[in-house]
C-alpha cells in the first residue's frame, strides 16, 4: 500500500462507516440466515487455487430477509410462495421450539411477516414484547421436556437477552402510554414464570429451569434499566394496555371478515376455515371484554392472546396466497389481491389451505 | 469445511470487510439505507457462494465484485429515480457516524466532490487510496486490465486535487 491518503479528503472517507447498532443487528440477520441456509450434510466446501469466481444468481431468499421489502404496504407474497412447499409450513412453524427444524422458519418467516403488520412504534413494540414473551416461553417448554442444556441453554439465554433489549429499545421509541403499559404487562407475566416449570422438573432439569430463571430476571432488568418509573406504571396502564389490544384485534376481525367476504375468487373450503378461526377469535374477544369487566386481568391476557394468535393465522395464510393491503392506521387487513396461481390451482392449494389452518 | 466451520468464516469476513463494502456502496449511490441494504444482499451471496462450494481465491474482491453488481442492477432498475436523486442533488448520509458536525460538513463536501467526478474515478479512488487494494485487484474488480486501472487512478487524482485545489 502507498500514497495512503494523498489529499484529506479522502481520509475523512475512509471514516465512513456503519453504525455499530446497525452493524450488529445484520451480523445477526447474516448469521440467522446461514443457519437456516446451511451446509447440506456430506457437503465438503474447500478453498480453491483458482483466481476466477462465479457470482451466484440473485436468490429469491434475498428479497425475504430485507426489512424493508417486508414492511412495504403491499405484502409481495411471491417470494413467500417460493419458499413454502406447502401453504402449511408457515403455520405448522409457529408451534416449532428451539432445535426444532422449522424453527427458523418461524423467527424468519412468521415473525417477519407479523412485524410487517406491527405498523407504527406502538404496535411494534407490543409486538417486541409478544416475542420476548413467547421466546421465555419456548425456554420454559425446552426445560420441562428436559431439553434447555448445553448449546441449546447457551442459544435461548442469547435469544433472550437479544429480544429483552430490542423490546426495551421499541418500548422507548413507544408513547408514554403504551411504554408503561408493555412494561407493566411483561413484569406481571415475566416475572410469573418458571414456577410451573420448576415443579415440573427436577435433577439437571430443575437447574436449567433456574438458569432459566437468571435469565429472565437480567431480562427483566434491562427493561427496568431502560425505565426510570416502572411501579408508576399501574394496573390501569395493565388495563388500559389490554383493552386497547382488545379493540385492536377487534378491528382486526371485522378487516378480516371483510376482506374475505369481498374476495369472490376464495375457495369455498378455504373460505368457511377462515370463517371458523375468526368466529372463534371473536368468542376470545368477548370472553376477554368479560374478564375486564370482572378485574380478571390474567384471564383477559390470556383470551386476548389466544384472539391474537388466531388472527395472526389468517393473516400470515392471506399473505402467502396474495398481495395484502393494510390500514396503516389500525394494521388490519382490508383488502388482498389472489395470486393467479392460487386462483387457478382453487382444489389443491385451498384444500390444503383448509387442512392446515386444522394443524 | 463443515457448517460451523463455513459459518465462522463467513462472520469473520462480515467482520473484516463490512465497513469497506458499506463504505463502498454510499459512496457509489450517496444513500445511507439503501447502502445498508446492498451490504447485507453482498453477504448474503457470499454466503450462498460459499456454501454451494463456489471457489474463490481473494474474498475482498469477490465481496467488491458481488457489491458492484449490485449497485449496477440497482441503477438499471431504478434510472430515473437516480436521475432524479442526482438532479435535485439531495444526500442521504444520515447518521453516517463522524466524530464531529465538522466532519459531517467535510463528508458531505467529499462525497459531492466524488459525485462529480467522471464515471469509475470516485471509484477507483475510493478502491485504492481508502480501501488499500492494488491496481491489479482493482482491475479484476471492474473487469479492465491493470494499466487500464493506474492511469484511470492517476487521472482521477489529479482531477480530485484539481476540483479541490490541493
Amino acid at each position: 500500500m502507498t500514497d495512503k491518503h494523498p489529499t484529506p479528503y479522502l481520509a475523512n472517507v475512509a471514516n465512513i462507516a456503519m453504525d455499530p447498532k446497525r452493524r450488529d443487528e445484520m451480523r445477526r440477520a447474516l448469521s440467522e440466515y446461514a443457519d437456516f441456509h446451511a451446509v447440506a450434510e456430506g457437503v465438503r466446501i474447500e478453498e480453491a487455487e483458482r483466481s476466477s469466481v462465479r457470482i451466484q444468481h440473485s436468490s429469491v431468499w434475498s428479497g425475504l430477509f430485507t426489512q424493508r421489502t417486508l414492511r412495504s404496504m403491499y405484502l409481495n407474497a411471491t417470494l413467500l410462495i417460493a419458499l413454502m412447499v406447502s401453504g402449511g409450513t408457515a403455520v405448522a412453524a409457529q408451534g416449532a421450539l428451539p432445535g426444532d427444524t422449522l424453527y427458523p422458519v418461524k423467527l424468519h418467516v412468521n415473525e417477519n411477516v407479523r412485524s410487517a403488520f406491527a405498523v407504527g412504534a406502538n404496535a411494534q413494540a407490543r409486538l417486541e414484547a409478544e416475542l420476548l414473551k413467547e421466546r421465555v416461553e419456548e425456554a420454559e417448554t425446552l426445560a420441562t421436556e428436559g431439553r434447555l442444556e448445553g448449546d441449546a441453554a447457551i442459544d435461548v439465554t442469547s435469544r433472550i437477552t437479544a429480544q429483552a433489549r430490542a423490546t426495551a429499545d421499541a418500548a422507548a421509541a413507544a408513547d408514554a402510554e403504551t411504554s408503561a403499559a408493555v412494561r407493566t404487562d411483561l413484569a406481571l407475566s415475566l416475572g410469573a414464570t418458571g414456577g410451573a416449570a420448576m415443579e415440573a422438573t427436577t435433577g439437571a432439569a430443575a437447574s436449567a429451569v433456574a438458569g432459566l430463571d437468571s435469565t429472565i430476571d437480567a431480562a427483566l432488568g434491562i427493561l427496568a434499566a431502560s425505565e426510570n418509573d416502572v411501579d408508576a406504571a399501574t394496573e390501569l396502564a395493565g388495563e388500559v394496555n389490554l383493552e386497547a389490544r382488545i379493540e385492536s384485534a377487534g378491528v382486526r376481525a371485522d378487516g378480516l371478515e371483510r376482506t374475505i367476504a369481498a374476495e369472490a375468487e376464495l375457495e369455498a373450503s378455504a373460505r368457511a376455515a377462515f370463517a371458523a378461526r375468526i368466529v372463534e377469535a371473536r368468542e376470545h374477544i368477548a370472553e376477554a371484554r368479560a374478564s375486564i369487566r370482572e378485574e380478571a386481568q390474567a384471564a383477559a391476557e390470556a383470551s386476548v392472546s389466544a384472539a391474537d394468535s388466531l388472527l395472526g393465522e389468517i393473516e400470515s395464510k392471506l399473505s402467502l396466497m396474495g398481495d395484502v393491503e393494510i390500514d396503516t392506521d389500525t394494521g388490519a387487513i382490508i383488502d388482498i389481491n389472489l395470486h393467479e396461481a392460487d386462483v387457478e390451482a382453487d382444489s389443491e392449494t385451498d384444500a390444503r389451505g383448509a387442512l392446515d389452518l386444522n394443524l | 469445511m463443515d457448517q460451523d466451520a463455513l459459518k465462522r468464516t463467513f462472520l469473520d469476513s462480515f467482520d473484516e470487510y463490512n465497513d469497506a463494502i458499506f463504505r463502498f456502496c454510499v459512496v457509489k449511490t450517496s444513500n445511507r439505507e439503501l447502502a445498508e441494504d446492498l451490504t447485507q444482499e453482498t453477504f448474503m451471496r457470499y454466503w450462498q457462494a460459499l456454501r454451494n462450494g463456489s471457489e474463490m481465491s481473494n474474498t475482498r474482491s469477490f465481496l467488491y465484485t458481488v457489491a458492484r453488481n449490485l449497485v449496477i442492477d440497482w441503477y438499471r432498475k431504478h434510472k430515473s429515480d437516480s436521475l432524479d436523486a442526482k438532479m435535485e442533488g439531495g444526500f442521504q448520509i444520515g447518521d453516517v457516524r463522524t466524530p464531529s458536525a465538522e466532519t459531517d460538513a467535510t463528508y458531505q463536501h467529499v462525497l459531492a466532490t466524488m459525485r462529480d467526478l467522471a464515471e469509475g474515478d470516485a471509484e477507483v479512488l475510493v478502491l485504492r487510496f481508502v480501501d488499500g487494494l492494488e491496481p491489479r485487484e482493482i482491475a479484476a474488480i471492474m473487469e479492465e486490465s491493470a494499466n487500464t486501472i493506474s492511469v484511470r487512478i492517476n487521472r482521477a487524482l489529479t482531477r480530485l486535487k484539481e476540483k479541490l485545489d490541493v
